[in-house]
């Protein structure tokens, strides 16, 4: 036993590796500026004085100066770390004319050109900005800012002019060394990085802090979850308890009126997409809008209970709000269940063993609780883990349905608030969750069947 | 199709007085002025004739839920006939080649893991950077995965390179068995809307790209396990005996064995990402906001308390869903009695 556990947990180290670089790389990939939106957290307008300084101090203090990953594969002509270069506007310009596939050290010479020659050239300054703006996308010629400067017919010791001639001529530079092939370069960063970073805060427990409010993002996970784990595991038993003796039923009556009844009521039932109904019954049964009778349940998303109630008064509330979630959650899974349960007791029961206990004359009732009800429900364990996993990632859509304040409605508020530290926060507790999960099934079902730990791989 | 039912326009004009019109005369998008908004199916409707009646009613800005639902209806299979079509060709193929050559099948030279290695590296590298330098087009990203998997293909099985084997064994079932364990462990749905969310600009064909990618794990592991036991029958040993080709193997004599157990797969696959669409644009994440779908109408009409627009979307979906399962049904029957 401790061999088959000691190889799946060895085997669960690339698996994990995998899963944070995937989340780590997808909340890299998110558009937006995380400083930036850090900056209007803390009430620093960006328009005021110091914004640009304080802007360097958050991008520094979140570490985003430093290379994403422990190497990097980058065309040759990037610099080392684009991320190094704290301001802001030199940092967009430089990856925007990196990806027009210009040498880093002619973009440098060009911004550094372009910032001195905008300088003194601030007169009509946003007209001039944007002839430059379309030169840098060589969308038009150098030759278009001619009109718009006063300095055709002056002294050549104009510092205007001087500027002019630096800046034209770092453009011609950079069109004329324009990439057209670019080979892989690569580059090893060692752990100052920012992955490394990530990875020892997150073992930490620290998610950073939300976008949205400021809080840690582990505190609103941390409540969050407790909802989810409850629906995921509601949701288990109950289709359990339901699927598992109609499955048992039905293929021991197999081709039985009511196999065949059944069959079709859960092949509809299956097919009904979950927010359907779920919509449905929200409609028409939390309201009395369609006749006084329909006004069966609470309407959804009440979930303040005021303190200091007794236990069982909290209770019923949680209960009576609770009814159409597991309802609807539970709908889908008891089709999927109890078909499988069926199949399974169908197949066994074709199998020598049970001719053999009917042989030795056994009774109907010994053979199925005795013989095929044990073989039957050890593959039930692997099949609960799986359905527990996919009841987390299930629960989302009821909880954004209902107003639950679970992981799934969490994610949703979220996402629409670009609040990226706490979707990629989520992502990773649900990962590591769902590994835990399909670990303590595999364990599980090695220890009820002894078979499986002696199997090669 | 969909907008020769459902248009505003008309469809063909003979002069200015004999025009063809279509059966339901909305667009998706015309907005009804005269009626006003949220108008219910059975209630008085202020129009010229029965014909203009809005059979299923509106919505909240006045637009026809059925020819909303007929367009919806474009996006839904377009979503789900596309993105499993992909889903097969993937999921398919690297599950046969998994499990016909599994850990041991292959020995490669040092020099094909280099070229291997090499051809892997530059791929992937150019993969990434055109699609930044040129912006994400689906059509070359498949096109050119689908060179980097022949090239690939190419250096391990090519037969000049198989003439002699090498010294190394290249365990590909093994890869296979990790990429799927690792895809498992994500919260599908959360991992769906994580990376449509990096998107910028909604599209269809993210969407497609991302089921796909999220989907061909499935298709992977049921057809490395058929193609597993069909491995175990005698005829395949022959046909190795007798030294046919293992492309031919794999085509004619492993695929049509298991084809009826994928079309299984294939059905419940169109069903579930028509019912991930849905799910995603009820949401309303991940399609452009201009988009009428089945989804959006549902999640308004969730909102508005408006019976009409949830009830009928929602019958479209259920019955595509029960018709495809019925078909799974069928197959599954089929091969489960020989």
């Amino acid at each position: 036993m401790q061999r088959y556990l000691l190889r799946r947990l060895i085997m669960l180290v690339p698996t994990l590796f995998f899963v944070l670089v995937a989340a780590f790389f997808l909340s890299k990939a998110v558009p937006g500026d995380q400083a930036e939106s850090m900056m209007q957290l803390q009430g620093i307008r960006p328009e005021s004085s110091n914004a640009d300084s304080e802007y360097t101090r958050i991008y520094t203090e979140l570490g985003l100066h430093l290379p994403t990953f422990y190497f990097s594969v980058l065309p040759d002509f990037y610099p080392d770390n684009v991320h190094a270069i704290t301001d802001r506007i030199q940092r967009e310009w430089t990856t925007d004319m990196l990806h027009q596939k210009v040498p880093s050290e002619y973009v440098e010479a060009f911004l550094e050109s372009k910032n001195h020659f905008l300088q003194l050239a601030m007169m009509d300054t946003t007209q001039v900005w944007q002839k430059v703006v379309k030169i840098a996308k060589f969308e038009n010629d150098i030759e278009i800012l001619n009109s718009s400067l006063p300095m055709e017919n002056e002294v050549d010791g104009d510092s205007l002019s001087v500027a002019y001639q630096q800046f034209a001529l770092a453009v011609q530079d950079m069109k004329a060394q324009k990439r057209r092939w670019y080979f892989p370069a690569f580059r090893w960063h060692g752990t100052k990085n920012q992955f490394h970073q990530w990875i020892k805060k997150i073992a930490l427990g620290d998610f950073g802090i939300s976008i949205k409010d400021g809080r840690p993002v582990w505190t609103k996970m941390a409540t969050a979850l407790r909802w989810t784990i409850l629906l995921a595991v509601l949701n288990l038993f109950f289709s359990m308890l339901i699927a598992v003796p109609v499955g048992l039923w039905a293929g021991h009556h197999i081709g039985s009126r009511f196999d065949k009844i059944n069959k079709v009521v859960w092949m509809i039932i299956y097919a009904i997409p979950v927010f359907w109904l779920a919509s449905l019954l929200i409609i028409y049964f939390t309201s009395d809008r369609y006749g006084a009778w329909m006004n069966i349940f609470p309407s959804p998303g009440l979930w303040y209970i005021p303190e200091g109630q007794s236990m069982w008064t909290t209770f019923s509330m949680y209960g009576s709000q609770l009814i159409l979630p597991i309802i609807c959650m539970v709908a889908n899974d008891i089709a999927l269940l109890s078909t499988m349960v069926r199949n399974n007791v169908a197949a066994e029961k074709s199998k020598l063993y049970v001719l053999m206990a009917y042989a030795k004359g056994l009774s109907q009732q010994q053979v199925l609780t005795k013989h095929i009800l044990p073989n039957v429900l050890l593959p039930l364990i692997t099949i609960a883990g799986s359905r527990l996993a996919a009841g987390l990632a299930g629960a989302l859509i009821i909880e954004v349905i209902f107003n639950i304040p679970g992981m799934g409605r969490l994610m949703y508020d979220s996402i629409f608030a670009a609040d990226w530290n706490v979707v990629f926060g989520i992502l990773v507790v649900l990962s590591l969750l769902t590994i835990l999960i399909l670990l303590i099934t595999d364990v599980l079902y090695a220890i009820a069947d002894p078979r499986i730990k002696f199997q090669k791989s | 199709m969909a907008p020769f039912l459902a248009n505003d326009k008309p469809i063909i004009c003979l002069s200015n007085d004999h025009c063809l019109k279509a059966i339901i005369p909305y667009s998706p998008s015309s907005t009804d002025l005269k009626d006003g908004a949220a108008l219910s199916p059975f209630e008085e409707q202020n129009i010229d004739s029965w014909r203009y009646r809005h059979l299923l009613g509106t919505d909240k800005i006045g637009r026809d839920v059925l020819a909303g639902m007929i367009h919806g209806t474009r996006i839904s299979l377009l979503i789900g006939f596309l993105s499993v079509f992909f889903t097969f060709l993937l999921g398919t193929s690297s599950g046969m080649l998994a499990a016909y050559y599994k850990d041991e099948g292959i020995k490669v030279h040092g020099y094909q893991i280099i070229l291997l290695a090499v051809t892997t590296f530059l791929g992937l590298f150019y993969l990434v950077y055109d699609a930044i330098f040129y912006g994400f087009n689906l059509w070359m990203f498949l096109w050119m995965v689908i060179m980097l998997f022949s090239i690939n293909m190419f250096w391990v099985l090519a037969p000049p390179f198989r003439k002699k084997p090498g010294k190394y064994t290249l365990p590909i079932d093994a890869i296979l068995m990790r990429i799927i364990e690792l895809r498992k462990s994500f919260p599908g749905i959360f991992l769906l809307l994580a990376m449509v969310s990096i998107f910028v600009v909604p599209s269809v064909w993210n969407i497609i790209f991302i089921i796909t990618l999220l989907g061909w794990t499935e298709f992977a592991r049921h057809a490395r396990a058929e193609t597993f036991s069909v491995m175990e029958t005698n005829y395949i040993k022959s046909a190795q005996i007798l030294g046919i080709s293992d492309f031919r193997i794999l085509t004619r004599h492993i695929l049509p064995v298991i084809m009826p157990t994928l079309a299984v797969l294939v059905c419940f696959g169109i069903s579930g990402a028509i019912l991930l669409e849905s799910t995603l644009s009820f949401l309303g994440i991940g399609l452009p906001v201009e988009m009428v779908t089945w989804g959006k109408m549902m999640a308004e009409g969730r909102q508005m308390q408006h019976w009409w627009l949830v009830v009928f979307p929602g019958l479209a979906i259920f019955t595509i869903i029960l018709s495809l399962n019925t078909v799974a049904d069928y197959f599954q029957n089929r091969t489960q009695n020989g």
